[in-house]
């Protein structure tokens, strides 16, 4: 017998039921109004260009329990609310849950007056002059640095460059070895040819970017998240879910030029971190000079930052206190899954209580 | 907007998908085989990534693999004018490749006369659209036999149900989410291979040239009617964010001289205070000394 065991009016019937719940689900969206994504109170501690330094509001009154004031270090690819999505997804919120003090940098959208903005900037101009106005506000000599994705991968060069600054590093879905035979993205960027690129676009357009991550699991995020998608609109706190995602994902800013082509050349082709290749500003970026604690925080089923790519740092690194943490799931759902609420911003609390 | 494009797009391929299975069936002899039926209709859908068929608007059977494609040629548009669309029929594509060579030679004929360097420039995009072109119609080809690859594996996994003993398909959905898997597993295969990663190269890079002449060209053109061009506004940001940095090092600088003239001031003060207070004590000490009289004087009055 065949397994497969269609009947013509059963296979009717399920395409106009689907229209009629695609139907209803398109009026709801419609009547939605705007979706609101970064939930926890804020306040702005330090502006510079486009870039702007946060400091989250504990929930409770008693607030942090840990003296040292961590800095939450997001990509320039999308938006850092993805930290903060909504009131039971909010990485942020787990932190402040978990007693630290919570400053987080939002990089802003860059425009062609940023074009020439390069890595030496970004890493020892910005995100040291937000270290140290973090240092001067709590009279430290040294903070916590959490770098997430192409942060942490910024957070690495910039605790090697000023390993006096930083106290405990936290790295989470970080790429470090940029040519891991899994890894998609690395491999289809060795053949674009990024000097014509920057020279020809300026700025990298944002959409570039998101169809690149699209294309690399283009029939499950272009195609059947959408048909999946109809099956919960119904539900008005699902579709707001739904929504909210969307709006992160397409929320894409473009790329300042310089130093998108310099993360190519330097990360992606020449795999520069693990092979001594970078200087940024004059300062050579050598691992082994992160001699303070380190926790790395991967994703066993990441497909942006294959595993691999991010436990390369464990050899690379100089510190004689690395601690590894694996996330049973993906890139996104590191941030946002009711399992990563769970685990991980309580281990990141625990390990910093234990260092602080 | 562009989600409820995306949702009904999706929806659109998903009824086609469905339609062509409902429509196998119930065309089908009582009497006919299931896997027949179910075979045929398969190889409809495969039928549909047949090259003029892939590029046919109409055809949503298919519509699975040409979303990556229209969404590159979204992207295209965003980054453009230029960006060029695929060929709309087989025939036209088949003769791109025949008079690339020729067209390509005549195209490259030297400029003579006055307008020589604006009749170059103007060669030089066409040769550089006929490259896009080119890499593009490769890049939408490689798309085409990876879906009949998914077809293929489809009916691979459907044969394996049965001799694995798996629950039965009955609904077109659990078909459509099984040929999700199947084309991953194809794409996922054939994308970090050598040939994909060049052709994924040449559709990038040879965009980037098209506008990158563009660019100079309207350049040009601007510099013609005496308007600011790209370039020069280039060379102004350029200037702007070294000015900018050098500021930001001064200022560096200035704070860390500031700090350490703070941290000398305070131990100059430390040390003034230190110094008054032993002055003071000694002082103290020399009064004790004057006030006490001398023993062992003897007054001779």
């Amino acid at each position: 017998m065949s397994p497969v065991q269609l009947r013509p009016d059963r296979v009717t019937q399920e395409m106009l039921n689907y229209a009629r719940k695609l139907g209803d689900g398109l009026a709801k969206l419609s009547k939605m109004g705007p979706i609101e994504a970064g939930v926890t109170p804020k306040q702005l501690v330090y502006q510079e260009d486009k870039l702007s330094l946060y400091r989250y509001r504990s929930p409770t009154k008693s607030g942090s329990r840990n003296p040292i004031p961590v800095i939450i270090v997001y990509a320039l690819v999308n938006r850092p609310y993805m930290a903060d999505l909504q009131e039971n997804r909010s990485m942020v919120r787990g932190l402040l849950g978990a007693g630290l003090d919570v400053y987080l940098i939002d990089w802003g959208y860059p425009d062609r007056a940023d074009r020439f903005l390069t890595l030496d900037d970004y890493i020892n101009g910005y995100l040291d002059r937000c270290v140290d106005v973090v240092r001067h506000r709590h009279d430290l000599n040294a903070i916590n640095l959490l770098g997430i994705c192409q942060g942490g991968a910024f957070s690495l060069c910039y605790a090697a460059m000023h390993p006096k600054k930083i106290k405990n590093l936290i790295t989470m879905v970080t790429p470090v070895d940029f040519r891991t035979d899994d890894n998609l993205l690395s491999r289809w960027v060795q053949e674009i040819d990024v000097d014509l690129a920057v020279d020809t676009l300026g700025n990298i357009p944002g959409e570039l970017l998101n169809w690149t991550f699209l294309t690399l699991k283009p029939f499950r995020l272009m195609s059947q998240k959408y048909i999946d998608t109809v099956d919960v609109l119904d539900d008005e706190k699902a579709a707001k879910n739904f929504m909210r995602m969307e709006k992160w994902i397409f929320d894409s800013p473009d790329q300042a030029g310089e130093a998108f082509r310099e993360f190519v050349k330097f990360f992606f082709q020449q795999n520069g971190l693990v092979r001594d290749l970078i200087n940024l500003g004059g300062r050579d970026v050598r691992l082994r000079n992160i001699k303070m604690p380190v926790l790395n925080i991967y994703a066993k089923q990441d497909h942006l930052v294959p595993p691999a790519a991010s436990t390369a740092l464990r050899r690379l690194v100089g510190s004689r206190d690395y601690s590894e943490l694996e996330f049973a799931g993906g890139h996104i759902g590191i941030y946002v899954s009711g399992k990563a609420q769970q685990q991980v911003p309580p281990s990141i609390g625990d390990w910093l209580d234990r260092r602080s | 907007m562009d989600l409820f494009q995306r949702l009904l797009s999706q929806g659109n391929s998903f009824f086609a998908f469905g339609d062509t299975f409902a429509h196998a069936f119930e065309a089908a002899k009582p009497d006919a085989d299931a896997s027949e039926i179910l075979n045929g209709a398969l190889e409809i859908i495969k039928q549909s990534f047949e090259p003029e068929k892939m590029r046919d608007a109409a055809n949503t059977v298919g519509g699975l693999w040409t979303f990556p494609l229209e969404s590159w040629q979204r992207t295209a548009n965003l980054l453009g004018d230029s960006a060029i669309k695929p060929l709309p029929n087989a025939s036209l594509s088949d003769a791109l490749g025949v008079f690339q060579q020729p067209l390509e030679r005549v195209l490259s004929t030297p400029g003579l006369g006055y307008n020589r360097e604006s009749q170059e420039q103007l060669q030089q995009y066409a040769k550089l659209k006929l490259h896009y072109q080119k890499a593009s119609q490769a890049y939408s080809a490689a798309f085409a036999d990876m879906g009949k690859r998914s077809i293929e594996r489809l009916q691979d996994h459907i044969k394996q149900r049965t001799t694995k003993g798996e629950s039965l398909i009955t609904s077109a959905r659990q078909l459509y989410d099984l040929w999700i898997d199947s084309s991953e597993e194809v794409y996922g295969e054939f994308v970090i291979g050598e040939e994909f990663v060049q052709l994924h190269g040449k559709l990038t890079n040879t965009l980037m040239a098209l506008k990158q002449h563009e660019g100079r060209m309207l350049d040009d053109y601007l510099e013609f009617l005496n308007l600011p061009s790209r370039g020069e506004i280039d060379t102004l940001h350029r200037r702007f964010r070294d000015s900018r940095r050098e500021t930001k090092t001064l200022q560096a600088q200035l704070n860390a001289v500031v700090e350490r003239f703070k941290a000398l001031q305070k131990a100059l003060r430390r040390m003034e205070k230190q110094n008054k207070s032993e002055k003071a004590k000694k002082s103290r000490k020399n009064a004790g000394r004057k006030a006490k009289p001398k023993s062992g004087r003897k007054s001779h009055s």
